[in-house]
């Protein structure tokens, strides 16, 4: 107990490479979802078994939430945003199984997230405006503004990060804490309490990020 | 607090990693096997707009079929209404020929009985004209000149009642009082005596007689008394028998 609990917990290192707990969580989430959708995936047919269904909802859910925020296809969006939401949702609900930890408890996987968010904010505006009309909105309404929106465009990161970051590392404090306190068996509800926030979070994370990328692609007012 | 670049490194590339492997074997399954769901549900949707259209094709087609018999089945009956028409015109005039001619034949025989009628009424006026002329003449031809007339008018006298006859004999001897005796020719002496003395018999008086000759009578004699006339003549007969024909026979 005399680590710092917000600091990373490396396992091994490749090389220079420090290797942390997030990160081979993070590998696991990964050869999980492959493996998943490799095997229901397979073969994909035209009638559908219950797994590709399960597939295709939760694909075509994500694609139709895309489409009311950005107002347009979704997929072009849906390799970055649907992703995020699946990664978030695994990665937050990893939390109730026994010994595992979240990714998202910890500050560099929102932080890589949230970064990425912006990377692909400013490429998909590009790509929809052009150069010239996308950096325009900077100085809009007029150039003082330019600061502002500099500063929103980061704050907004900024927050989008700790958001994710607090609600999951608080969630993880508190069973550590009840679990420490009252055993094993109080945790539950809380536990359960935990999936319903874990789905939120990564809920809130891709609408807003959905929201981002639709104000610069055009078609979201922020 | 402490911040690891290189698990935000890691984490990032993570990430991508697991963008590009979803994107390869979940979005990119995913979004052929909805296209081509959404393929097929085209061409079934398709395939029933063409059913539909074939089908709507087919209600046309029985719609002017339908219409077709309608006007083949106006046309037939127009046709036998125009049968029926002339046949029944042909029937009429037949018919009226028909009556034409029974009405020719009826007013053929009709005429004929006309005729017949005719004729046999003419026959029998003819007869009856015969018996009537038969009988003035040989009424008139006893006594136009001779005793035939002179029977006649004293059976006469003879029956008139006595009042009658003593109102003639009045007349008759008064003090302008004459008779004359009117014949259409001329009577010798011997007849005036005849005459005379016959009516002063029958008057039982001395009457004064005269004697005027009247060619209009014909034949008779007609006595003219001032205030009487005793008419036996041939005009008088053939007066009273023209009044029988018309049935209206008048007193002497």
């Amino acid at each position: 107990m005399d680590r710092n609990p917000l600091a990373p917990e490396f396992l091994f290192t490749i090389g220079p490479v420090p290797i942390s707990r997030a990160v081979v969580t993070t590998w696991v989430i990964m050869a999980v979802l492959l493996i998943l959708v490799r095997v229901v995936l397979r073969r994909p047919r035209v009638q559908a078994g219950a797994a590709q269904t399960v597939l295709e909802i939760v694909v075509e859910t994500i694609g139709q939430q895309i489409r009311a925020i950005v107002g347009r296809d979704p997929w072009p969006f849906m390799p970055i945003l649907g992703t995020l939401f699946i990664f978030l949702v695994v990665a937050n609900l990893v939390a109730v199984l026994p010994g595992a930890t979240p990714p998202t408890g910890h500050i560099e996987t929102p932080a890589a997230l949230a970064t990425i968010v912006f990377v692909s904010v400013h490429v998909f505006g590009l790509r929809a405006r052009g150069a010239l009309p996308y950096l325009r909105h900077y100085i809009e309404p007029n150039p003082f503004m330019l600061p502002l929106n500099i500063l929103s465009e980061l704050t907004r990161t900024f927050s989008l990060m700790i958001r994710l970051f607090g609600n999951m590392m608080s969630h993880e404090f508190v069973l550590a804490i009840v679990a420490f306190l009252a055993g094993l068996l109080l945790p539950i509800p809380f536990m359960l309490l935990g999936i319903l926030i874990g789905i939120i979070q990564a809920y809130i994370f891709t609408v807003l990020a959905t929201v981002y990328v639709g104000a610069a692609v055009g078609s979201v007012e922020t | 607090m402490q911040f690891d670049w290189w698990t935000l490194a890691l984490q990032a590339v993570n990430f991508l990693v697991l963008v590009w492997l979803l994107s390869r074997f979940l979005y990119r399954p995913v979004r052929q096997v909805i296209e081509k769901r959404q393929a097929l549900s085209q061409e079934a949707a398709e395939a029933a707009q063409r059913q539909a259209d074939e089908a709507e094709a087919a209600r046309r087609r029985y719609e002017d079929a339908q219409k077709a018999l309608e006007a083949e089945r106006r046309d037939l009956v127009e046709a036998v209404h125009k049968d029926m028409q002339a046949e029944r015109r042909k029937l009429l005039e037949a018919a009226q020929a028909e009556a034409g001619q029974i009405r020719a034949e009826a007013r053929e025989a009709t005429e004929q009985a006309r005729r017949a009628a005719l004729s046999t009424l003419k026959s029998e006026i003819a007869d009856l004209a015969t018996g009537i002329a038969a009988g003035v003449l040989q009424d008139s031809a006893a006594a136009r000149l001779g005793p035939g007339t002179m029977a006649a008018v004293r059976a006469y006298f003879e029956a008139l009642p006595e009042s009658e006859l003593e109102a003639l004999r009045r007349d008759a001897t008064g003090a302008s009082g004459e008779v004359a005796v009117v014949t259409a020719t001329e009577l010798s002496e011997t007849d005036r005596k005849t005459w005379q003395n016959g009516l002063h018999g029958w008057l039982q008086s001395e009457a004064r007689v005269t004697f005027v000759v009247a060619p209009e009578i014909l034949g008779g004699v007609e006595l003219r008394f001032p205030h009487a006339i005793l008419s036996f003549t041939w005009a008088r007969q053939i007066e009273e028998a023209t009044a029988r024909l018309v049935g209206d026979a008048h007193e002497r």
